[in-house]
């Protein structure tokens, strides 16, 4: 039996499922009822839970935490010195482009897992070469 | 084909039978029309426990064992609450599977509306602040 290809989980998309005002949630809704293996960077969590506490409160970042603790099929890549030694380098070769350590490390992950499916609204995680799932041919 | 022993379906009134002692609540169907019915000649097996599903009331039978501990309290709590200790159990049960079957994750799908239809496309705004 086939499997499905892994994809790699930006902040955004996590966004664009939990807030129903979205513009994509709607697509999102429907990716993450039936999704393949999937991987994210622990920065992405960070950022995610950092979103919950600045836009709304406590009770809702522990939500955000809840959701990714019953997101079974997540696989969340740690982020340590060789990460930041590696981002690093990253930043600094698209330095014209306002990436955060997140979007870097993401594009590490990709890089590193030949990842070649991103799910983001996000177009800094294309940089690479990852088809975003937002694309009109991934649609 | 799963042959089931008449023995295991006997024709009393769907019941439970409960055994203290091995800490099992066996939920014993009812009776079948007549000798003939082959509702137990193709019954599914699940993990080794036979499902027998029963024709009047759309409830498949199983069965569950506790340990002795948590078959008191189920019987004290459905005593409490006036109901059989399938009915407690069934309720529990309802209370913490997901609805329709559905992943766990999918009940926090849209669990916020912001307002924002560009919300997923402002995140680092929100969590590293605008740039002046």
């Amino acid at each position: 039996m086939a499997t499905k290809t892994e994809a790699y989980v930006d902040t955004s998309a996590l966004i664009a499922f939990l807030d129903r005002s979205d513009s994509y949630h709607p697509l999102f809704r429907r990716l993450f009822s039936s999704p393949p293996p999937l991987l994210t960077s622990a920065l992405v969590v960070a950022e995610g839970h950092g979103w919950f506490l600045r836009r709304y409160d406590q009770n809702r970042a522990i939500q955000f935490l809840n959701f990714i603790n019953d997101l079974s099929v997540l696989t969340i890549q740690p982020f340590g010195s060789e990460e930041l030694t590696k981002t690093n380098g990253l930043v600094k070769k698209f330095g014209d482009q306002s990436l955060t350590l997140a979007d870097a490390h993401g594009l590490l992950i990709m890089n590193e897992h030949r990842i070649s499916f991103c799910w983001s609204t996000d177009r800094h995680l294309g940089l690479t070469g990852a088809k975003l799932v937002i694309s009109p041919s991934r649609r | 084909m799963i042959d089931i022993p008449r023995s295991t379906a006997p024709n009393i009134p769907h019941r439970e039978i409960e055994n203290a002692a091995a800490g099992e609540i066996a939920f014993q169907p009812n009776p079948t029309p007549s000798d003939d019915d082959c509702e137990y000649n193709n019954l599914p097996l699940a993990s080794g426990r036979v499902i027998i599903p029963s024709g009047s009331d759309n409830m498949l039978r199983t069965q569950i064992s506790l340990d002795e501990q948590d078959y008191k309290l189920v019987k004290k709590e459905a005593a409490a609450l006036g109901v059989s200790v399938a009915e407690y159990v069934r309720r529990a049960l309802q209370s913490t599977l997901p609805p329709s079957g559905r992943p766990r994750w999918m009940r926090y799908a849209g669990l916020v509306e912001s307002g924002n239809p560009q919300s997923s496309q402002s995140i680092d705004e929100i969590v590293y602040g605008n740039k002046d």
